[in-house]
């Protein structure tokens, strides 16, 4: 993998322009403090509000959550299975209907309520990349990467030539140039998790939200995209990601949002959050945490004391 | 690494050499189709008709420009046109669902337009017109009403995707209209012989003026079909992954659903439920173009033509003077070949 580079396009103007008349009319103020107009003062690029999203006739799965993600920043959510952190990218990349609160984003102009926005400029804010996903026919890796453009070119435009330069830069980026021609279905998992990372490049938004990135890599891969991830933020993007690695948060993350039952637990620099007492009581699981030899990070491994104090299971 | 990639693991694309190669079988077959039938002309004497009836050269036989122009070229174009329209359907259906299993008559269309049919024959309904006949109407009304009854049908449930559901709402609309297409000619059994030639499909005694009324209706549906390549692609991702691309599932899901249902009722009011054609012609192209949808709706169109004016013809011939439905001749020669490719590992699908 070579290191990331931003792909520059002579006609980036043109490009970033949402369709107009979509943007928040008269929007108040956010929860930063700021305003829609501070577009240059402010470092965040998300920000949720009070946000409380469910699925119909269940208990709300995510309730009054408040943050914001900033531009140059990578942030890590944790927390247990079942917490909350699917739903919450899926509300935040404004897939879901809220019960309360609201999502803004902006880009380097303006600032949206994400959920007036339509599905394609929905998807030339943010990207989000799924857990998981399945091609239902044999495509070819490049043309399945270029699918990341369709929201910058819509049903009928296409530039053939353009597509092509950033498709492969982004299979550059990735490191997979070799795989180009090979249809998707035929890939190992973790080739295919480089692939969809590599049309995330192509989509090429400010805001980032990857779930579970560093899943079905080998120790190299998880690495790379985590240096990856970071890079993406050193270029000025707003970078976040699950993990059920606390070890990954806690060395590639700036801030950890640590969620439980859809609620959020904590949330600051992975040394304040990453400790003992918090990750038990989220997580119920008793930890040993320490610096990481290099002295960086907080380094986390499972108390093996605690297999040992727990009763009998069958 | 790279030369690995360069050496033939990409899928290989049809070339101009390809598309040639096609399109001079497609131009043999419709001429095959001309000279087949209860009475079988040389190939000499079609083209001769063909320039006389284009360029004005002289010295044909009339009987030949009546049985070559009067009869078989509208028919042939007929059933190319059905051919076509199924092959485009099949192949946005597909698509849409992301299911290589999908056929133009996942939607209910193959009931709706027996039902219209049916009535249009029990009833001896005539429309006093002279340019559509009750049948082909009240089959391509039929045909229309089940694909938008099983669109309102499947946006009922809430709880399984809504293209999962519009599967199993085609199942059951469809299942519900043929046992009232049984139930009409259980007690219309005068009628039963028409109905079950209806059924299994036919272009006997079609002329000039379905192609008129069905060409147009097919070439729109074809228009629109195309308009869906780009986001159909999109799709293959996912559906949720496709709605973080940009993509208007919803909208697709109608569009793509009104294309292909137009598509399918035009070819069924042209020449009844002819199955096969509509699976074959988008694994057939899936096969030489991989599933990129700009290639593989418009060949996919253009094997569904080929397939249906072949065997057409050979159903007028086979057994000539009597004719065959020409639903036997595809459902003949498309499940073998249909198993087949099954048979093969590369499909080009991950089913």
């Amino acid at each position: 993998m070579s290191p990331y580079k931003p792909f520059i396009e002579t006609n980036q103007g043109k490009d970033k322009a949402l369709e107009p008349g979509l943007a928040t009319a008269n929007p108040p103020i956010l929860a930063s403090g700021g305003r829609p107009s501070d577009i240059a003062t402010t470092p965040y690029a998300l920000e949720a509000e009070a946000l409380s999203v469910g699925y119909p006739g269940r208990d709300p799965v995510i309730s009054g959550l408040s943050f914001g993600l900033k531009r140059g920043k990578v942030l890590a959510v944790i927390g247990p299975n079942g917490s909350g952190k699917t739903t919450l990218f899926r509300a935040l990349a404004g897939e879901l209907p809220l019960e309360a609160g609201r999502v803004l984003v902006r880009n380097k102009r303006d600032c949206y309520d994400i959920r007036r926005l339509s599905a394609r400029n929905k998807a030339r804010l943010v990207t989000r990349v799924l857990q998981s996903e399945q091609s239902a026919w044999a495509v070819p890796v490049a043309d399945y990467v270029q699918a990341g453009l369709f929201a910058a070119e819509g049903w009928f435009s296409h530039d053939p030539a353009r597509a092509a330069k950033k498709t492969a830069w982004a299979l550059d980026a990735m490191g997979i140039s070799f795989l180009s021609g090979r249809p998707v279905t035929e890939l190992s998992g973790g080739e295919f998790r480089r692939v969809v990372i590599a049309r995330a490049l192509v989509q090429d938004t400010d805001i980032l939200l990857l779930d579970e990135p560093t899943a079905d890599l080998d120790l190299e891969h998880q690495m790379e995209t985590l240096k990856l991830l970071l890079d993406l933020a050193k270029a000025g993007k707003a970078v976040a990601f699950s993990v059920h690695d606390l070890n990954l948060a806690s060395m590639a993350a700036n801030e950890v949002l640590l969620l439980a039952h859809g609620r959020m637990v904590a949330f600051g620099k992975p040394k304040a959050i990453l400790t003992p007492a918090i990750i038990k009581n989220a997580y119920g699981a008793r930890v040993i945490v320490d610096n990481h030899p290099s002295g960086a990070v907080p380094h986390i491994i499972l108390d093996p004391e605690w297999l040992q104090t727990q009763g009998d299971r069958i | 690494m790279k030369i690995f990639a360069r050496a033939g693991l990409r899928r290989p694309r049809l070339g101009a050499l390809g598309y040639s190669v096609l399109g001079i079988t497609s131009v043999l077959a419709f001429l095959g189709s001309l000279c087949l039938g209860s009475v079988s002309l040389a190939p000499l004497e079609v083209l001769k008709v063909l320039g006389a009836k284009l360029f004005g050269l002289a010295g044909v036989e009339p009987i030949s420009v009546a049985i070559v122009w009067q009869l078989r070229l509208a028919r042939s174009l007929l059933a190319a046109v059905a051919g076509a329209a199924l092959g485009a359907s099949g192949a946005v259906l597909q698509g849409l669902f992301r299911n290589p299993l999908a056929d133009p008559y996942s939607m209910g269309v193959s009931a709706g337009a027996s039902l219209g049919a049916v009535i249009a024959i029990v009833a001896g309904i005539s429309t006093g017109v002279s340019f559509i006949g009750a049948v082909e109407l009240f089959s391509f009304i039929g045909a229309l009403g089940a694909s938008f009854l099983v669109y309102i049908a499947a946006r009922v449930s809430r709880r399984i995707s809504p293209t999962a559901a519009l599967l199993l709402a085609g199942a059951a609309v469809g299942s519900f209209v043929s046992a009232l297409v049984a139930l009409i000619v259980t007690f219309n059994d005068k009628d039963l012989h028409s109905v079950f030639y209806w059924m299994l499909g036919g272009f006997g005694g079609k002329g000039w003026k379905d192609v008129a009324t069905a060409a147009p209706v097919a070439a729109f549906s074809l228009a629109g079909a195309l308009f869906l390549a780009r986001p159909l692609d999109v799709l293959a991702a996912g559906e949720e992954t496709a709605g973080t691309l940009g993509l208007d599932v919803a909208l697709l899901r109608r569009l793509a659903v009104l294309t292909a249902s137009l598509g399918a009722a035009s070819a069924v009011a042209a020449g009844g439920v002819v199955g096969f054609v509509g699976l074959l012609g988008p694994h057939f192209a899936r096969m030489i173009v991989g599933p990129l949808h700009r290639r593989l709706i418009p060949l996919s169109a253009a094997f569904g033509a080929v397939l249906l004016m072949t065997a057409d013809a050979l159903a007028r011939s086979v057994a000539a003077p009597l004719e065959l439905p020409v639903g036997i001749v595809t459902a003949f020669i498309g499940a073998p070949v249909f198993l087949h490719l099954l048979s093969r590992t590369d499909q080009g699908t991950n089913v």
